[in-house]
């Protein structure tokens, strides 16, 4: 076990360089001037002025050299400050993060909490339970997530006036408030990925429930609530695990669309607004956080894979 | 005390919000901080005639100017000539001390600020409003159904295609004409180097389709200089039959030139501003190539001359066309001005005007800078846009500010009022 932790971090480590190193060249490269962006289109500034404000961001130095020292302020925890705020990049981060960390996590909840038992349903009784699984999931699938979020806005908060329309009050401030605020995201977050569990767990549970292990445990007159409960479900539970691994790496991605759409505080708004005013540090910065949590993410899945097949300990 | 000398007296008991006294000294520190090219201040083109600041007590200074400029005095009310304490002057330091009505309470990068009134305040009397909450909202729909939902009592920057469902559903829609778009030029390279394409494409422009598409029809036309009377703004007209005969003249009579329409997908209602221009473009013969990277690509490109045209808004730092009119046609490494324009004659004109003390030599002056845009096309305006605020019929108080001053409309909450 100790091996194969320490193969997957490291591998975690590299893979987390590879991407830095990625969008450090990745940014540099797509046009748009920060000192531009930084002096702002209608103001009263010069070339010599554009001159100096690329001076003191450091953008007037060789890419390699920017590069090398940028990755030494990572190294040393340092990741810059931001163009437009003058703010520690390190700081915003961790302001925004626990927002989306709890969108993420409340979402993955749900999706469990919805996916697994629907699933496991369908799987176990088969016929027209089955049949209204796929037909739900099918459209929990198709319509795109903006979808759903616009609808939910309109109905929840235009309409019917039950929850805000956007915004997150920190939930120190305000329990209930937040809750209430997170509520629209989160469902609207969940609502694909707890379809991709429910199908997921239900195709596993057929496959489990068919195996002779299975009626040998019935045959000992165990009833069949406690094999499915106990060893069915239980063995079921690897592809989903992974599966589920999976698609929480992904809400990082699919968070991006839901900020937007619910004005939702998180770390993709930060990345959004960096890359619209080509601040460099930020963009790196969040990027790298976002692939580190990914990264992180799938290590804890392999762990809990390893921990619920120990084969795949062995490979 | 004359066009060159300007006496002030301040307010008595001006202080900032750490409490430590507003005086004269911190006006002259500001002004020339600000006249200094190096730090790229936006109040530059006016503060930049100071020729001295002489101080006579704490609340008393006499400033000289080098020449004439009767824009200045707008130049000083611009929000951007704010007046802060001499250790913010620093791009490096954050300015968050200042001597105004509400002061910074906490600030959550991104997310939003809220401002508490500040009793130090010479008026803080009129003062009604104790706290303002501030979201930012980067998308408009999101803004829109914030208020909608009751989330927020007030939203600036209303996109038009709201203005009908807000008004229908008892929200105040308060808007002002201000800021201007035009189609610009680069003149250095390429067709509408020929000043005759360029008159072409005055000429070729449907200003009402245009605003339809972009504005929902929320804006004005423009075929001139906006707010220069009518020796300024009636310097074109849409007639596409006099923009074909002139792309005739420049040796097009069998098909006009190719060009390069750049545009941005950030700005909608640009980059339909721009569909609609290519449009116009192409019903009298150019042939044309459109191209809409993100904001910051476009404003690389556009300060490269990467582009033949291009559509922008603008908006006057003053409302003298005197005092505002240079930056659009004097080179400057700037995205909403035509690549490589310049004009002695217009410059000359322009800067007669700004410094002439009497009204009709004044007139003059501008008149001939009007009839050289008229023929040299630096720019050919399109229309001005509505911008427009929303807000609750708990609100009260708000004013819309006219002119190019529209936009610091929210800068001016003194009187607002807000109920239950």
């Amino acid at each position: 076990m100790v091996s194969f932790l320490i193969r997957r971090i490291a591998t975690a480590i590299v893979l987390a360089w590879v991407v830095l190193t990625l969008i450090f060249f990745a940014i540099h490269t797509v046009p748009g001037d920060p000192a531009y962006q930084l002096a702002g289109g209608d103001s009263g500034f010069t070339e010599e002025g554009l001159q100096q404000i690329r001076e003191s961001l450091g953008l007037d130095r060789p890419l390699g050299e920017q590069y090398a020292n940028y990755l030494l302020g990572v190294l040393g925890g340092d990741l810059g400050e931001s163009f437009a705020t003058g703010q520690p990049v390190a700081q915003s981060i961790l302001r925004r993060l626990p927002a989306t960390l709890q969108l993420i996590a409340a979402a993955a909840v749900l999706a469990i909490a919805a996916g697994i038992p629907f699933g496991a349903w369908a799987g176990r009784r088969r016929g027209m339970a089955d049949a209204l699984m796929t037909s739900v999931t099918s459209v929990a699938l198709a319509v795109p997530v903006y979808v759903v979020g616009a609808l939910a806005v309109l109905l929840f908060s235009v309409t019917w006036r039950l929850l805000p329309a956007g915004g997150l009050t920190p939930f120190a401030e305000d329990p209930m408030g937040f809750l209430r605020g997170l509520l629209l995201p989160a469902v609207t977050l969940s609502l694909a990925f707890s379809a991709v569990v429910a199908r997921m767990t239900r195709t596993a549970v057929i496959e489990t429930s068919d195996r002779d292990w299975v009626r040998t445990a019935t045959s000992f007159g165990l009833t069949r609530r406690r094999v499915f409960n106990r060893y069915v479900l239980r063995n079921s539970m690897n592809p989903v695990v992974t599966v589920v691994g999976l698609e929480i790496g992904s809400f990082l991605g699919a968070s991006v669309i839901i900020e937007r759409v619910f004005n939702y505080p998180g770390i993709s708004t930060l990345l959004i607004d960096g890359v619209s005013a080509r601040d460099y540090p930020v963009v790196q910065g969040v990027v790298i956080v976002i692939a580190v949590l990914f990264i992180l993410i799938n290590l804890v899945v392999d762990i809990l894979y390893g921990i619920l097949d120990p084969r795949a300990r062995i490979r | 005390m004359d066009s060159l000398t300007y006496k002030f007296m301040l307010h008595d008991g001006l202080t900032y919000h750490d409490g430590t006294p507003l005086v004269a000294d911190d006006v002259r520190a500001a002004l020339l901080w600000y006249a200094d090219p190096a730090n790229s201040a936006r109040s530059y083109p006016g503060v930049r005639f100071i020729k001295d600041i002489a101080i006579a007590s704490d609340t008393e200074f006499t400033i000289t100017l080098n020449s004439v400029n009767l824009s200045f005095l707008e130049y000083l009310a611009d929000p951007s000539a704010f007046i802060v304490p001499q250790n913010q002057l620093s791009a490096d330091v954050e300015a968050t001390n200042g001597a105004g009505p509400f002061k910074l309470e906490s600030w959550d990068e991104g997310v939003g600020l809220v401002l508490t009134k500040f009793d130090g305040f010479y008026g803080a009397d009129d003062v009604t409003l104790d706290r303002i909450d501030v979201s930012f909202y980067s998308d408009a729909t999101a803004r829109v159904n914030a208020l909608l939902s009751g989330d927020v009592d007030f939203i600036d920057y209303v996109p038009w295609e709201s203005y009908d469902q807000l008004e229908a559903s008892g929200f105040v829609v308060h808007g002002e004409v201000g800021v201007f778009q035009s189609a610009i030029f680069n003149v250095e390279t390429g067709p509408f180097a020929d000043p005759k394409l360029r008159l072409a494409v005055a000429y070729a422009l449907n200003r009402e389709n245009a605003t339809a598409a972009a504005f929902f029809g929320h804006g004005t036309s423009l075929f001139g200089v906006p707010g220069s009377g009518p020796t300024g703004e009636n310097l074109w007209e849409y007639n596409p039959e006099r923009a074909k005969e002139l792309l005739a003249e420049a040796g097009y009579a069998n098909g006009g030139p190719k060009v390069h329409l750049l545009s941005n997908s950030t700005y909608v209602f640009l980059r339909d501003l721009a569909l609609s221009v290519q449009a116009d473009l192409e019903a009298v013969g150019f042939e044309v190539e459109f191209t809409s990277p993100d904001w910051p690509t476009f404003t690389e490109e556009a300060v490269a001359g990467k582009y033949d045209v291009t559509v922008q808004g603008n908006v006057g730092n003053v409302q003298d066309p005197a005092g505002w009119l240079p930056r659009l046609v004097q080179p400057r490494p700037e995205a909403n001005k035509s690549f490589g324009y310049s004009n002695a004659d217009l410059d000359a004109a322009l800067a007669e005007a700004l410094a002439a003390e009497d009204a009709g030599a004044r007139q003059a002056a501008l008149d001939r800078a009007y009839k050289l845009i008229g023929e040299d096309v630096p720019f050919a305006t399109i229309n001005q846009r509505m911008q427009a605020y929303a807000y609750t019929d708990r609100v009260s108080g708000f004013e819309v500010m006219l002119g190019f001053t529209q936009p610091y409309s929210v800068n001016n909450l003194i009187n607002v009022t807000i109920t239950g």
